[in-house]
């Protein structure tokens, strides 16, 4: 069954507006009163906005994944975050944060069909930060948003068929994060990250890929079935805070 | 600081066991993949898929295609329809659990039924992975068997005289299949034919029963398959000379015999089979005897066909090209009529071919590509007072193939080898009408009541019909090149373009427009995601 609008949109929404709604909730470091700001942030002396970017990995056992490829999920990541302010406990941070991973894997079929899976997905969500150290971060990150998947499948005579379908998607992960520098105004480190990726499954119709403007008669096309995404997963990225 | 060193141990440790995750994908998306079909049911096309384990049934009966599919077992080797066509029989290899992933399962006789395609199809374990199945006409029996070449390398012994007679009315059990091994004096066969059930005369046991008539160079077994237990009879074809092939078996069910056409034998075979005590002193005993005849021809046939007349009287027609005469037999009272012909014939039709009774037959000399036929009366065969002769008709170009269209008094004529050149004769008034093709005719065939003509060429996008009442020729555009085209039972035109996905065009007659016609594309990976394996 193909993703219907409603949680693909809402999902799209809250992964973009769900940071800067917040961020533009909390009291910028310029209007703070510094009393209240040493209370409810980390540390007041601390950078509060961050960009990220790294590889991207999504272990792929589902068995509807399974029938297109034995390989991972690899791509890349980024994204940005915003120190929400929140200081529910000492060294206890909340951030908000939307990224966005771009994935893909090859695959093949009875030994003759190859398969080529892309995906784009879209999150926002809230990270707990928590200071081990001065350069050591442990943080813990639920997110939510919708991603975007494409199938195609050729054979060896070149014929193929493709289709691509929405649907949405949660994570929760924990990461340890390495810093160089944290000190105003740049920070930056390494961040590790693991975590599972909950999808919906996508329903897909392996629609053959036609050419030229010749009239075709519709075509009774059979699903493929739902493909599901999930899977444990993991992201190595650099991280620049300022 | 403690506190900080167990969460760095913690986070560090499930980062690694993330990053070293791996687990095996199921061997059935690594399996080498091939697909039997397009097979014609009644209102059915089949495709059995040896990768998925499945039978795909494309539902054509409709306005909309229906696809469901039914699970059998691993490795399809071959499979074959009922003769009614709403069966079918499917034998699966099975597999040896050698790598992860892979089952302990053993070959299997499969029959799915296309009439009900949501019960599951019913497995008989077969225990030698045979190739070949021969099915009873009434349905009931099956045999399996080896093909000459057999299978595969897997495995340590074979026996390549083994059997398998499946009971089909009844469920797998410890005597369901029976294997049986048959004589052999140095051949294996290379044919079954499963008789009609016939009554023996003389026999004690009155009920009807089904023979099976195992063909091999040489020798011609015949066992009673309702009984596979019995011993079966062995008969000696050789002559001293050239190997005697057994090449097809027609059967005189009303009179108990058969009459088998051998390559390099001398005459037409008829085998009667008679009821006989069973000898007491020998543990399954079979209770019948096969008398064993040479009908008239006389020359070694080279052709034969079979009919029931009018009167329900079957007759037997035999080309005798070394006698230079066919040879008209009343398979019944063996009395026979010749008629004298020059030409080496080696086809003989008899028309209209399907259950009415025929009124003309067909002679053409194929490989000796001549042009000419000849056309024989059939109505007055019996009459004794009746001068029988063929009537001759020349050609501008010689016979390459002829074959019969059903249910009507045409024969089409293939001039060429690349089937370009095409006629149609009507046998009522003897005369032939030429057709050109664009292409070689890779694929036709006949609408189911005779009334056009259905053909399609490999890489042109195109259907061709020939209306055989008047011979006016039309074509249907397609979206795609055709790989098969095919008609079913129930009229309609199903048009394979071949490839992994499955994709046909459904036409619902030879005048549909293009509005009318329905296209399928995936339907042999259909839900292919929602496999479990």
């Amino acid at each position: 069954m193909r993703a219907t609008i409603t949680p693909v949109f809402v999902s799209v929404f809250a992964s973009l507006w769900l940071p800067l709604g917040l961020t533009a909730a909390t009291p910028s470091r310029a209007d703070a009163d510094p009393s209240v700001s040493a209370s409810t942030s980390a540390s007041a002396d601390t950078n509060r906005d961050e960009l990220w970017f790294g590889g991207d990995f999504r272990a792929l056992r589902s068995s509807s994944a399974n029938a297109l490829t034995d390989a991972n999920l690899a791509g890349v990541s980024f994204g940005y975050a915003r120190d929400l302010g929140i200081a529910v406990l000492p060294r206890l941070a909340v951030w908000a944060e939307a990224g966005m991973a771009i994935g893909g894997t090859t695959g093949t079929m009875f030994q003759t069909l190859s398969t080529d899976l892309s995906t784009i997905g879209l999150t926002g969500g809230l990270r707990a930060r928590y200071q081990l150290h001065r350069l050591i971060v442990a943080s813990a990150r639920l997110a939510f948003g919708a991603q975007r998947a494409r199938v195609a499948i050729t054979d060896s005579s070149g014929s193929s068929a493709s289709d691509h379908g929405w649907g949405s998607m949660a994570q929760a992960s924990a990461a340890l994060d390495l810093f160089a520098v944290t000190r105003p105004p740049f920070g930056f480190g390494v961040r590790a990250e693991f975590g599972y990726v909950a999808a919906q499954a996508i329903g897909l119709t392996a629609r053959r890929d036609t050419s030229g403007d010749t009239l075709m008669l519709p075509a009774n096309e059979i699903p493929l079935g739902g493909l599901d995404l999930s899977g444990p997963a993991f992201t190595i990225s650099f991280v620049g805070q300022f | 600081m403690r506190t900080t060193h167990t969460a760095c141990t913690l986070v560090a440790i499930a980062v690694t066991v993330t990053a070293c995750w791996s687990d095996d994908r199921p061997v059935q998306w690594q399996r080498p993949r091939s697909v039997l079909g397009p097979i014609p049911l009644k209102a059915h096309v089949a495709y059995v898929d040896s990768a998925l384990d499945r039978v795909v049934l494309v539902d054509v009966g409709a306005d909309a295609p229906v696809i469901s599919h039914t699970e059998i077992g691993r490795r399809a080797l071959y499979a074959v329809p009922s003769s009614n066509n709403h069966q079918l029989f499917v034998i699966t290899r099975g597999e040896q659990a050698i790598h992860k992933g892979e089952i302990d399962q053993p070959p299997e006789f499969w029959v799915v039924d296309a009439q009900n395609p949501k019960a599951a199809a019913v497995g008989y374990p077969i225990g030698s992975p045979f190739d070949r199945v021969a099915v009873s006409p009434d349905g009931k029996l099956a045999i399996a068997y080896f093909s000459a070449g057999g299978t595969d390398p897997d495995g340590f012994f074979r026996n390549p005289n083994e059997l398998a007679v499946i009971n089909l009315e009844s469920p797998a059990g410890e005597t369901n299949p029976a294997l049986v091994t048959i004589r052999s004096f140095g051949s294996v066969p290379a044919g079954i034919a499963l008789s009609p059930p016939m009554v023996l005369p003389h026999a004690a046991d009155p009920t009807p029963r089904t023979f099976a008539f195992i063909l091999s160079a040489n020798n011609l077994t015949v066992l009673d398959a309702t009984h596979p237990d019995r011993h079966e009879i062995s008969i000696r074809l050789d002559l001293g000379g050239a190997p005697v092939v057994p090449r097809e078996v027609v059967f005189a069910p009303n009179t108990a015999s058969a009459y088998v056409r051998s390559d390099h034998a001398r005459d037409v075979l008829q085998v009667l089979l008679e009821g006989e005590p069973p000898d007491p002193n020998e543990r399954n005993a079979n209770d019948f005897r096969a008398v064993v005849a040479e009908l008239g021809a006389g020359g070694g046939p080279t052709d034969i066909a079979v009919y029931d007349d009018a009167n329900g009287r079957r007759q037997l027609l035999a080309s005798t090209p070394n006698t230079g005469e066919v040879v008209a037999i009343d398979a019944d009272t063996a009395q026979f009529r010749s008629i004298p012909v020059a030409d080496p014939i080696d086809r003989v039709l008899v028309f209209p071919g399907a259950d009415a009774a025929p009124h003309k037959a067909l002679f053409a000399s194929v490989g000796a590509a001549l042009p000419r036929l000849y056309v024989l009366d059939l109505d007055h065969l019996d009459d004794p007072l009746a001068q029988i002769k063929l009537t001759k008709i020349t050609l501008d170009k010689p016979v390459r193939d002829v074959v019969a269209v059903p249910g009507r008094d045409f024969a089409m004529i293939v001039h060429d080898d690349a089937r370009t050149v095409l006629g149609l004769l009507d046998l009522s008034t003897a005369a032939t009408s030429p057709l050109l093709g664009v292409g070689k005719l890779d694929s036709y065939d006949f609408s189911p009541d005779g009334s056009h003509l259905i053909g399609a060429t490999t890489g042109v996008s195109r259907v061709g019909f020939v209306s055989l009442d008047n011979l006016h020729p039309t074509d249907f555009r397609l979206d795609d090149p055709p790989a098969h085209v095919l008609a079913t039972a129930n009229g309609k035109i199903f048009v394979d373009h071949g490839g992994p996905f499955g994709h046909a065009t459904i036409i619902p007659s030879p005048s549909a427009t293009r509005s009318d016609a329905v296209v399928l594309s995936g339907f042999l990976t259909a839900d292919l995601l929602d496999e479990e394996p």
